[in-house]
């Protein structure tokens, strides 16, 4: 259940292709979403790729992207968010947190990115750090999907439910 | 003739579901209780002495009474002040207790809450057949049988709403309702709910309790039970 939850928040995490809109997501955040366009390629076809579920084909193509095709520091972000999806949805946690710690270095405003990496920690039972991730995430797009869906699985896995029951009679 | 007589008929008829606090077809049409009547009672809520039954004497004419426990006698009611109704919420006061007691009457029975100065709780009340109290005989066997104490035979617990995990949701509970011969909840109603995510849950574990079954006679019984919600960070 959860990797089927988690392949559908990739799929929502994942920044960017040639068709997709331009401008905010008015649904997410306010940052935006970066938009990799038909000048990068193969970065497209890697985003394509992922979020299609084809994670080998899409890893592979985002990385011969992030070599071959030379782009700004927003696109590279965008890249190595995607990778970091890919690798999450994989149940890869080390892998995608790497990626995605990568992707905030260039991007520290990327919710997508500390979202993803939420999702890692969580896969890895590192509850604390998800949370703390989760939060940075909410901070910039508090009415994400993704976000509330990703705070849902931490409270699951951190709460332990008691009821209290009393008799008045 | 035949019409005098259906006349009459339909007088005692309705004298008869008169005389009863109880009317399932009016509450099943939506229509206002009548608080007129004699009523057995729970009162919960009170930080020092918990809970207690009293019983409720309700007049057309406005007056109110009340006597601890199972009245027996005319000694033993006390006047309280008048009741009135304003948009379908009866209320008067117990200048003793310095209490406001309000129900609302579109409930299945007469119940609701209390408020005093620093304090509230609720109330819930089983109707006592008229006819029977009337007659000393019937009152007697009437006491009798409301004597008999519920005991809980099953509680079921509710199971915490998923969605309420998930969001991290605390609350509490409290449902009233009445308990037949059998030990069935009958007519059960939430009176205190802190978020509406728990009605479900909560009506559901009601329902599928049960208290012990009593040979005696007895109508109705009151009775009321809280639930906590609360969850518990593991890790």
């Amino acid at each position: 259940m959860g990797r089927w939850m988690f392949v559908s928040v990739a799929m929502l995490c994942v920044g960017g292709v040639a068709s997709a809109q331009s401008g905010p997501d008015p649904r997410a955040d306010s940052a935006g979403k970066t938009t990799i366009g038909s000048e990068h390629p193969t970065l497209a076809a890697g985003a394509d790729a992922i979020r299609a579920g084809r994670y080998d084909q899409g890893i592979e193509l985002t990385l011969q992207g992030l070599e071959s095709e030379p782009g700004s520091r927003r696109v590279r972000a965008a890249a190595l968010s995607n990778l970091c999806a890919a690798h999450a949805a994989r149940e890869e946690p080390e892998r995608a947190i790497e990626y995605c710690t990568q992707s905030l270095e260039l991007n520290s405003s990327s919710w997508r990115a500390y979202s993803n990496r939420a999702y890692a920690h969580w896969l890895k039972g590192d509850y604390a750090q998800a949370s703390f991730d989760l939060d940075s995430a909410a901070l910039i797009a508090p009415k994400a999907p993704q976000v509330v869906t990703i705070r849902g699985m931490i409270n699951e896995a951190t709460h332990e439910p008691r009821i209290v029951i009393e008799e008045q009679q | 003739m035949r019409r005098a007589a259906r006349v009459v008929s339909s007088i005692v008829t309705l004298c008869v579901l008169a005389a009863c606090g109880f009317d399932e077809a009016r509450a099943a049409r939506g229509a206002r209780l009548d608080p007129v009547g004699l009523w057995y009672c729970l009162v919960y809520g009170e930080a020092a002495f918990g809970d207690w039954h009293v019983s409720l004497r309700l007049e057309p004419d406005g007056r109110v009474f009340s006597a601890w426990g199972l009245a027996l006698g005319n000694r033993e009611w006390r006047a309280l002040s008048k009741w009135s109704v304003d948009d379908g919420v009866i209320s008067f006061d117990d200048s003793r207790t310095r209490r406001r007691y309000e129900a609302d009457l579109n409930r299945s029975t007469l119940g609701g809450t209390w408020r005093a100065d620093a304090e509230s709780g609720g109330w819930w009340c089983a109707p006592r057949d008229g006819a029977l109290a009337a007659a000393s005989a019937g009152l007697r066997r009437s006491a009798a049988a409301m004597a008999v104490p519920l005991v809980a035979r099953s509680v079921k617990a509710p199971d915490y709403p998923r969605q309420a995990i998930r969001e991290a949701r605390e609350g509490r509970a409290v449902v009233c309702f009445l308990v037949d011969r059998n030990g069935f909840v009958v007519e059960p109603e939430i009176v205190e709910l802190s978020d509406e995510v728990f009605r479900d849950p909560t009506l559901a574990a009601i329902e599928d309790s049960r208290f012990a079954v009593t040979d005696e006679p007895v109508p109705l019984r009151p009775g009321c039970r809280s639930y906590l919600y609360l969850l518990d960070v593991i890790r």
